[in-house]
């Protein structure tokens, strides 16, 4: 046999053990680990597991999601592993999702002592679920392109004729914290007159685009005088010094409010790991990991009081809007259908 | 039993055996999903069928995504066909070695040429504002439609240069006796190549009509973005799926009518030489043609690697980025590993089969309906395959991902293998068989040596696009081993575009690095014969 050939035998025998010897160890096998499902950005969420395994010893495996697949892979991949469940822990950027997973029955109770001093409000009453570390939909603002007197004040300000359609901008309805704002629109302007207000966006000319981020982008690169994002997105340009402002809408005396959408974290029915999963949730629902989100970047409107104020915003006197999650969660199917009718074609 | 272990040494009961598995391993997901279809409706939810059916608006949307799919694959059929043709006229050694090398950006996830192409355009629109122009529009049909052509031109201008390779030598020297240049290149040359790139059209089709992902960075709606919101509302893939179907469909036609284009590619006998052409006296509108051809060629590797390195600004920034993905770049290349080395037997065995069912319409709509799926439900079906219905240990372990894509990509792979064993001579298996004392002993000394460099080349083609594969990966990715694409997605989204433009090009450089690899293998036979007629004038 050729020299050649016997070396293309012994590099493929080589990689081939390599391969399966790396490739069929389970991850989360035999260690001190806790397995965290986490929709929150990887460069927030990131540290927050680097810390918890520094003061614990408990090495954390996270898994991602990313936007580009629009919130479905994470959640969808819990579901399909409801009869193996890989995770421990399901760390949610908002809420709908995890009343879902309840709802499929994916959760079980744990009741953090850490999470006393978190409203009653923001828990789930079987104890399946406790939210923490707010952040809120805003208006992001190009300075640039608007002065203060034209800066917008309400949603309904989207449909204003003094703002040209295509120099707003909104992520498709359809997915994320702006599919939830909708379904919490829907429920406090009333099925029919929310369906207009989506109807005329859709007809204005407003632009719809991939997501908070890209909103930001164009918001940012005078592409667009303002959009609908969320406060991490916008708080992030005003940090990257882009010549833009945010503003939470509807804050006059006997206006809605904005929609704040609190992080949640849940154990998953099952888990691997459940000690080590009590351990984590106990540590994300901390007093202190609350200031870290809020000095991070990632969350503005603490659920409790922290010593930490967020650099971008004072988010300490807002007004938000008081419609219960669950009820949030009701509308989100139906809504996002007549979205799609909407904004799909 | 020594009669069944030669049965299998004669090597057709083992090719059977691995198509076997080709259809359990690739179409594997599939059959998940139809499984879970029909455990829904036997738990009397019948109505999911209704997504069968496609309302008034749906049709419109189906109409419209299928007509923006025609407009990307009939602009890379004509910018392909011409660029292939100019890649294929090169004359010096080292030109038509390094031609290959054009076509780098082919594994670079559309998504990313995406934003390079919208950072342009937002650099361009500040320039015309600041000189009080106003500023140019790029969303729409228009924009997705442009950067769509942009990312998938180097397939079909990759299946133009093989196809005009493929062309019998002695029929262009007889047809160049016979009439101009320009004639005999269009009435003669385009047509003996045109299977090819009609294939590679049809695939480039295929692909833009199931993605999403550039039409809704510039505001395009597609059918794909409804099944996307399908899933996202209901949680449910099987409603996911069977929304879909339509659009499934049309995909599955085209690729029945392009398999006509593999089959007729598949018979043409390969050409034995390779020579330039010399100069050439072509009209000028050819000329034109392909001088456009290349300028835009170029434009498609330039504006996304002129935007990473814009953006990444420093060599630091660059390390900084590779170096906190250090965990992401390791699971990434032993995922790219392992789908490369999974890809060997199938390419091999099913390069074998393909070449003896050269003529079978059913065959090759086995071989190329897997690349009609959409990612991310391989990557659901996977999860209910190996999760659930054949928990035998892989599921949480790097094997999974490594399936993923597998499942996505040996299509492929087995193109690849099938036309490097179309070029090798029948008469020198023929005469191993004679020779060899088994068919073990041929199978090892004789065959794999030759095809050694079809293989070396699809395991680097797969390689490759694993490296930036993350639909399906997304879904089944074990817990703390993450991809360098899903990292890069991550960091997008948070608006880190220093770091993802460094990632972006370490994904580059390895794109790079194995696109060479596969070019030295593909070109083995030609150094070989090089060394052989040197060898022979010395002596």
């Amino acid at each position: 046999m050729r020299t050649e050939t016997r070396k293309f035998y012994l590099i493929l025998l080589l990689a081939f053990i390599c391969v399966v010897l790396v490739g069929c160890r389970k991850t989360a096998e035999g260690k001190n680990v806790v397995v965290v499902y986490t929709s929150v950005d990887q460069p927030f969420s990131e540290p927050i597991l680097e810390a918890f395994t520094a003061e614990t010893g408990i090495e954390v495996l996270p898994v991602y999601d990313v936007e580009a697949a629009k919130t479905t892979g994470l959640v969808n991949r819990l579901i399909a592993e409801k009869d193996n469940p890989q995770a421990d822990v399901f760390w949610n950027g908002e809420f709908a999702q995890t009343i879902l997973l309840k709802e499929k029955g994916m959760l079980q109770a744990y009741d953090s002592p850490n999470a006393e001093d978190i409203p009653a409000y923001y828990k789930d009453e079987d104890g399946t679920w406790t939210a923490f570390a707010g952040r809120a939909r805003v208006f992001i603002v190009n300075t640039d392109l608007l002065s203060p007197e034209e800066y917008p004040d309400s949603i309904e300000d989207m449909l204003d004729p003094a703002y040209p359609g295509e120099s707003i901008g909104i992520a498709y309805p359809l997915f994320g914290t702006t599919a939830t704002h909708a379904a919490a629109l829907y429920i406090e302007m009333g099925e029919e007159n929310a369906r207009l207000f989506f109807e005329e966006i859709a007809e204005s000319g407003v632009q719809v685009v991939d997501g908070n981020s890209v909103v930001r982008d164009l918001v940012a690169a005078g592409d667009l005088a303002y959009g609908l994002t969320d406060t991490d997105d916008a708080c992030t340009a005003v940090e990257n010094g882009k010549p833009v402002i945010l503003l939470f809408p509807d804050q006059g005396d006997g206006e809605r409010g904005t929609l704040v959408l609190p992080n949640t974290v849940a154990m998953i029915q099952g888990a691997p790991h459940p000690e080590a999963a009590r351990t984590f949730i106990d540590f994300l629902l901390s007093v202190e990991t609350a200031g870290a989100l809020v000095e991070s970047g990632w969350s503005h409107l603490s659920l409790r009081p922290v010593d930490v104020t967020p650099d971008c915003v004072d988010s300490s006197q807002i007004r938000t809007m008081t419609i219960s999650l669950e009820e949030i969660y009701k509308q989100f199917e139906p809504v996002k259908r007549e979205l799609t009718e909407i904004f799909v074609r | 039993m020594m009669s069944y272990f030669k049965r299998i040494g004669s090597g057709s009961t083992l090719r059977w055996v691995i198509v076997i598995l080709f259809g359990l391993v690739v179409l594997g997901p599939l059959l998940a999903l139809l499984i879970r279809a029909g455990q829904l409706m036997a738990a009397g939810e019948q109505q999911v069928l209704d997504l069968l059916v496609p309302n008034s608006r749906r049709i419109t949307l189906l109409f419209r995504t299928t007509l923006y799919a025609f407009g990307v694959a009939l602009t890379c059929f004509v910018v392909g066909g011409f660029a292939g043709a100019v890649l294929w006229q090169l004359r010096s050694p080292k030109s038509r070695v390094l031609r290959w090398l054009l076509l780098i950006m082919a594994p670079l996830p559309p998504y990313i040429h995406g934003l390079a192409w919208s950072s342009l355009w937002m650099w361009i629109n500040s320039l015309l504002r600041r000189m009080g122009a106003g500023e140019i529009s790029f969303r729409g049909f228009a924009a997705s439609w442009w950067v769509e052509s942009m990312a998938m031109l180097p397939i079909t201008a990759g299946m133009a240069l093989i196809g005009f390779l493929m062309i019998d030598r002695d029929i262009i020297d007889a047809a160049r006796l016979q009439s101009d240049d320009g004639t005999w290149l269009r009435r003669i040359v385009f047509p003996l190549a045109s299977p090819t790139l009609i294939a590679g059209s049809g695939v480039v089709f295929i692909l833009s009509l199931i993605d999403y992902s550039v039409p809704s960075l510039f505001q395009t709606n597609v059918y794909a973005l409804e099944i996307f919101a399908e899933f996202s509302a209901s949680n449910e893939p099987v409603r996911s799926f069977f929304l879909g179907f339509p659009l499934w469909l049309i995909a599955v036609l085209v690729l029945g009518i392009t398999v006509r284009s593999f089959r007729s590619a598949s018979l043409t006998p390969a050409a034995e030489e390779n020579l330039p052409l010399g100069d050439l006296e072509l009209p000028i509108w050819i000329q034109t043609s392909q001088r456009a051809a290349v300028f835009l060629i170029s434009l498609q590797i330039l504006v996304p690697l002129l935007s990473q390195i814009f953006l990444v600004k420093s060599f630091g920034t660059l390390w900084t980025a590779v170096a906190d993905a250090a965990v992401e770049i390791e699971v990434t290349l032993l995922i790219a590993l392992g789908a490369a080395l999974l890809s060997v037997p199938f390419a091999l065995a099913l390069g074998i089969q393909t070449l003896r069912q050269g003529n079978s319409f059913f065959w090759w709509m086995l071989l190329l309906v897997p690349i009609t799926l959409p990612a991310s439900l391989v990557g659901i079906g996977l999860a209910a395959l190996w999760n659930g219905m054949l928990d035998i240990g892989i599921y949480g372990t790097l094997m999974m991902p490594i399936l993923a894509s597998a499942v996505r990509f040996i299509p492929f792979a087995v193109l690849i293998s099938a036309a490097q064993m179309r070029t090798i001579r029948k008469e020198l298996i023929e005469s191993a068989r004679i020779y060899q004392k088994s068919n073990f002993h041929r199978i090892l000394r004789i065959d794999m040596p030759l095809y050694l460099p079809g293989l070396a080349a699809a395991a680097a083609m797969v390689f490759i696009l694993a490296a930036g594969e993350l639909g399906a990966t997304l879904i089944v990715s074990p817990p703390g081993k993450g991809t360098l694409t899903m990292r890069i997605y991550n960091y997008l989204h948070y608006g880190a575009s220093d770091t993802v433009a460094g990632l972006c090009l370490a994904i580059t450089f390895i794109t790079v690095f194995f696109g060479i690899i596969i070019v030295y293998f593909l070109q083995s036979r030609n150094r070989m014969k090089l060394r052989a007629t040197t060898e022979t004038l010395r002596e």
